[in-house]
This record gives structure tokens, sequence and C-alpha cells, in this order.
């Protein structure tokens, strides 16, 4: 029970508008049979949200529900957001075309923020109508569960528009277009898997493209382009039936035989992303589409931040080279490394290296990630060495063993570790970790590693590795 | 000597502007005044202004719609959110736990819950008036009118036509 009288409904309009615009839509209306100073305050509430179908007698009933809310608004009443979240056990049990009608009345009641999902099981993704969205309000966009076609996807009738998200989508469309669009997030949608989509969006700045299946997009240039995450997983159709990373040549592969049709083009996607000054690029390790754009690719020359995973070990780090050489501004490096399929096969050849190598003066930090130290590790210190990053900037974190080292402390001594596991296969790895992880002083650790196993010394002393980073007599 | 000191607290005061670490001063309605920190008033949009406009931050800030005992706790609630930005996870995660007591406190008092809305609405400090109305909200979801009524207290005066025309209103929905 309240303690005294009735203060709550002294609030003013707007105090009372912005709580009901928290509510479900549902008890924002049922407040208009609490007393007369809230018979009306729901039809100018900024924010119409509609969340499941349940609770409902039945989707016609809903849908009602919906109609005369959005009829029964007060004239001029800002609508701020619509939200309308349908989560259904079954299939979609109304007329397909509904979602549709919803969506054009919030929009002709001047909504600024849309969002309309729907979830079904099985996921069936709801048609949109073939017709463009317009409106002069309309700033930020979440649609989820809806397939869409390219008059949807034209959404220069939306001039105010800056944020869009799509997510579980059929894109459905061959062209999208926004002059207007700053923020752009697509997750788990589907592409064609014969066709590119190609995306144009000038203004963008900041791109996340997470997870989509079929073939990757086409990006138009983005001058404005500040942080860029991308992720092109298993289910990516840009890659090679018989593992290679170039063309293979061979008709019956989907994935290399259409790569470049129906146009001639030659950068699929990493061009688009060139003015980047933050790039996430991660994908599974047989998805060629960014080692084949980097052979077309011009040079990223605000970037910054970069993080590669699995796809740049494969063939032969060309990739991280290439990065070294075309982004000469770069200062954090981050590096997941992760096992490479065997039957990968490599290019003849790499990509034109530069005759004078970026000394990449700018590079603050190396990080690298991985599960396990092995050869590859060496080779990638190699590279970064070849391009002049000192040793001292790169730490290697291990998750596989617990090996978590900063070079700059100690760097011989984690080149002598790297050394002694990978030279010597018969050592007990673990073992040998083990005694690192206790005592962090170079001189130490390097002779834990040795007291333990004498052999290695000559193994390491001999090897011509060792020469490329310094002299062993440091330690 | 004392021009000296005068010119090294004229230099100290400079500074403290330049760093933001003035105090200032607050007046309830009541005429009881409140020293809290610049970066703490600074919450409050409304004050926030006042003091950027060059406003008379010496003399202080009478709020003539604020009582003693209201403005107490929404200093309680500035100076968390304003004296110490959180930067680790454990900071954000202590910060959350001051607010969600803090809103507890409030929700079991409704009339001061009212209060502090008020005050957060006149002074515009959006963290805290987001967190009273998300409070009244809670409050209102999914329960019959009925329900809201007892939990706010408010009083039932819809006349018999108003009950046909929700009525009718609800049929057609």
């Amino acid at each position: 029970m309240a303690s005294g009288a009735d203060r709550i409904s002294d609030l003013p309009d707007d105090v009372i508008h912005h709580v009901l615009s928290l509510l479900p839509s549902r008890d924002a209306v049922r407040t208009c049979a609490l007393a007369r100073r809230w018979r009306d305050l729901w039809r100018s509430v900024p924010a119409v949200r509609v969340a499941g179908a349940r609770g409902w007698a039945s989707f016609d009933a809903l849908a009602r529900f919906v109609d005369s809310l959005l009829r029964l608004r007060r004239g001029g009443a800002a609508l701020d957001a619509c939200d309308f979240d349908l989560r259904f056990d079954g299939a979609f049990p109304g007329e397909e075309l509904q979602g549709d009608t919803w969506i054009s009345r919030a929009l002709r009641r001047q909504v600024r923020a849309l969002r309309f999902t729907v979830s079904t099981h099985p996921r069936v993704p709801i048609p949109l109508s073939d017709s463009p969205l317009v409106s002069h309000n309309l700033t930020t966009l979440e649609l989820r569960g809806v397939q869409g076609n390219d008059q949807v996807l034209d959404f220069s009738s939306c001039p105010s528009l800056v944020d869009l998200k799509m997510k579980d989508c059929y894109v459905g469309g061959l062209e999208m277009w926004s002059p207007s669009l700053k923020h752009l997030s697509m997750t788990y949608c589907v592409f064609y898997c014969d066709y590119r989509t190609r995306m144009d969006f000038p203004s963008l700045v900041t791109f996340k493209f997470n997870t989509n299946t079929g073939r990757t997009p086409l990006l138009e240039t983005m001058p404005s382009l500040a942080t860029a995450a991308v992720r092109l997983d298993h289910f990516c159709h840009d890659r090679c039936a018989n593992g290679w990373y170039d063309d293979c040549g061979d008709a019956g592969c989907k994935g290399c035989h259409d790569y470049y049709r129906p146009d001639e083009y030659d950068c699929v996607f990493l061009e688009g992303l060139t003015e980047a000054t933050d790039l996430t690029l991660l994908a599974y390790s047989k998805v060629y589409l960014f080692n084949r754009d980097l052979k077309w690719c011009s040079t990223f020359s605000k970037l910054k931040t970069l993080f590669l995973n699995a796809w740049f070990v494969a063939p032969d780090l060309s990739a991280l080279a290439w990065f070294l050489q075309h982004a000469p501004l770069l200062e954090r490096l981050f590096l997941r490394v992760s096992k490479v399929p065997k039957n990968l096969v490599g290019m003849d050849g790499s990509f034109n290296q530069l005759e004078q190598p970026f000394a990449a003066s700018h590079l603050q930090i190396v990080e690298i990630y991985c599960r396990e130290v092995d050869g590859i590790i060496l080779k990638i210190l190699k590279v970064l060495n070849a391009n002049g990053v000192p040793l001292e900037k790169i730490s290697i974190r291990c998750s596989g063993c617990e090996l978590s080292m900063n070079a700059h402390a100690s760097y011989y001594a984690v080149l002598l570790i790297l050394c002694v596991l990978v030279s010597t296969p018969r050592i007990n790895k673990t073992q040998a970790v083990h005694g690192s992880k206790y005592v962090f002083d170079g001189t130490d650790m390097v002779s834990i590693a040795l007291k333990g196993h004498s052999s290695p010394l000559v193994g390491v002393s001999g090897a011509s590795r060792i020469r490329l980073f310094g002299s062993i007599e440091k330690i | 000597m004392a021009s000296g000191s005068g010119a090294a607290a004229a230099a100290a005061d400079a500074e403290e502007k330049e760093s933001g670490s003035r105090m200032i001063t607050l007046t309830s309605n009541e005429g009881k005044a409140f020293v809290v920190t610049e970066a703490s008033a600074r919450q409050s949009a409304t004050i926030r202004s006042m003091v950027d406009d060059g406003g008379c931050v010496d003399k202080g800030f009478p709020l003539p719609n604020v009582d003693s005992k209201t403005l107490a706790r929404v200093i309680q609630y500035s100076d968390e959110h304003g004296n110490k930005e959180p930067h680790t996870v454990d900071e954000r995660a202590a910060l959350a736990k001051f607010d969600r007591d803090f809103i507890a406190e409030l929700d079991a008092d409704k009339a001061f819950l009212y209060d502090v809305t008020m005050a957060a609405n006149y002074l515009h400090i959006q963290g805290l008036l987001a967190l009273t109305t998300q409070c009244v909200a809670d409050t209102i979801k999914g329960k019959t009118p009925e329900e809201i009524r007892t939990a706010f207290g408010i009083e039932y005066d819809l006349t018999a036509q108003d009950e046909k025309e929700i009525k009718e209103e609800d049929t057609h929905a």
C-alpha cells in the first residue's frame, strides 16, 4: 500500500508520457481506466511497443489492437519509437503483408526509430511488399526476420536514415543504397548464392558485417568510414571446393567459377574498407575472399588498429606482410592464430612485395593470440621482423598452455623457449612451459628450459633463425 | 604578504576553475545550504548551463522547487555519479548496485519517489530521471487498473460516461 495520497498523478504530462513510453503499449493504454487524469494520456505517448504475440486471443486481436493504437493516437503527437517485436511458436499466422501495413502506418505517423522484428518456427522471413519506405523523419531502422527486395533496400526516400540494423533477414535484392546512412549492422542475413549484391553507402561511418550467408556483397567506396568489423564464416560462399586460394579452374567449383561473375570486377569487398581507422577482419580459414581482394586493393592509408584471425595464416602469411606494407599509420596489430587446414593449397608466389619494406614506424604493439606455440608463431615473428617491427613491441598470449609472456622484458628468452619447443618435439611442452611460468627473468627461464633438457641447446644455438633476432650471447 | 597570499588564492581559484573542482552551494526551498563539488552539480543540466553561462557560482543556486529532504537524496545520487567516473568492470558494477539500492529505497516510499522524480525533472538530471520513471513504469507493468490505483493511491473518479466510452474503445480495439 502506498504511503499517503496520490502524488504520481501530479507529475507533469511529459514525465508521465515518458513513463508510459517505457511500457508495452497494452499496459500504457490500460492506464486510461485509472482516473480522469489518465483518461487520454496514452494517446500522446511518444512510443508504441508491441512485444510478443502471446497473451492475445488471436493474431487478429493483436492486429486490431495495433491498428486502433496507431489510429487513435492524438494527431500531432510526436512518435519517437515504434517497436514491433513479434514472436510466434509456429508459422506467421496473419496475412504476410499485414506487418507491412504497420510499418507504413508508423512511417505515416512520422516515427523516428522503427523496429520491426518477426520470429517464427520454422524460421521463414516475412516478405515485405515491393515498394520503397518513404519517410523524412525515420533515423533508425531495425529489421529482423523479414525478406527485402530491390525497392525496400533503396533507402533514398528516407533522407534522415542514419542507423540500419538487419538480422536474420533474406536480403532479396541486388542493390542496397542509402546516401545518408552512417551505421550499418548486418548479422545472420542471407545473400544470394549466385549474384553479388552491391552495397552503396557513401556516408557510412561504422560497419558491422557478421556471419552472413551467400555471396559476399560488392562494396562501394566509403570515404567517411571509421570502424569496420567483418566476420566471414563457414556459410560464406566465397570459398573453393578444392581448397585453393586462387582460381582452381575447375568448372564444377561454384565458388571459383562464378567468383568474378557476372561483372568483371576485381576487388570485391576490401576496397570499400580502405578508409577505415579501426578494422577487424575475421574469416574462416577456407574463405579466400580477403586473400584474393588484397591482390587488387589499394593502401589503407588511415588504418590504426587491425585485428586478423585464421585467414591471414594461409597460405603463406602474405596477407600479414601486405598489411605491414600497405598500412603506413598502423599502431596496433592483433593476430589470432589457429590451426590451418593442411589441405589448403598455396598460390604460386606471393603478392608483389615492395622493394623497400615500410619500416612500420607507427606500430606500438603487436599482440599474438594462440592456443599453442608452434612453428607458425616463429614464421610470424620472422615476417614482422623482416618488415621492421622490433620484437620488444610484440607480446604472445598462449591460452592452450597458459603461456603468457611479454616479449618486452625478455624477448631473447621468449625466442629461445619458442625454439626449444618447436625444434624438439620430444620435449613435453607442458613441462617446459610450466618451468617458465614461475620465473619471468630471461636468464632463469632459459636455464630452466635447458637444465631439464640439455640437448636443445645445440639445436637452438645452431639454428639460423636465432640470428634473425639477435645474438644469443646477450642472454 | 597579504597581497601575495591573495594572488596565490586567486591562482588556486583559477586552477580550480580550470579543473572543475570548485565547490558550489545549492539552497533548498527551506533555506538549507548544501555544498557540493562542481562535478556533482554538473549532473544537473539546469545547473550546468547556469555555471557555463557564467552564473552566480559564488552566491550559490537557490532551488525554490526542491525541499531539503529531496535535495539531500538527489545530491546523494549526483555525488555518486559525478565525483567518480567508473573505469573498471568492478567500478561499473558498484555503480549499478548503488543505483539498484537507491531506487529500491525510493520504491518503498511512493510519495518520496514522486518528489525525487519532480526534482530530477526540474534539474534535468537525465540518469536519475531515467531511474525513477523506470521505477514508476515497473510498478504499472502487467497490473490491472485496480492494482495500479492501490499501488499509487490513485483515487477513482471516472464517471459512468467515461466507463462507457472506455468500454466502447476497448471493444473496438
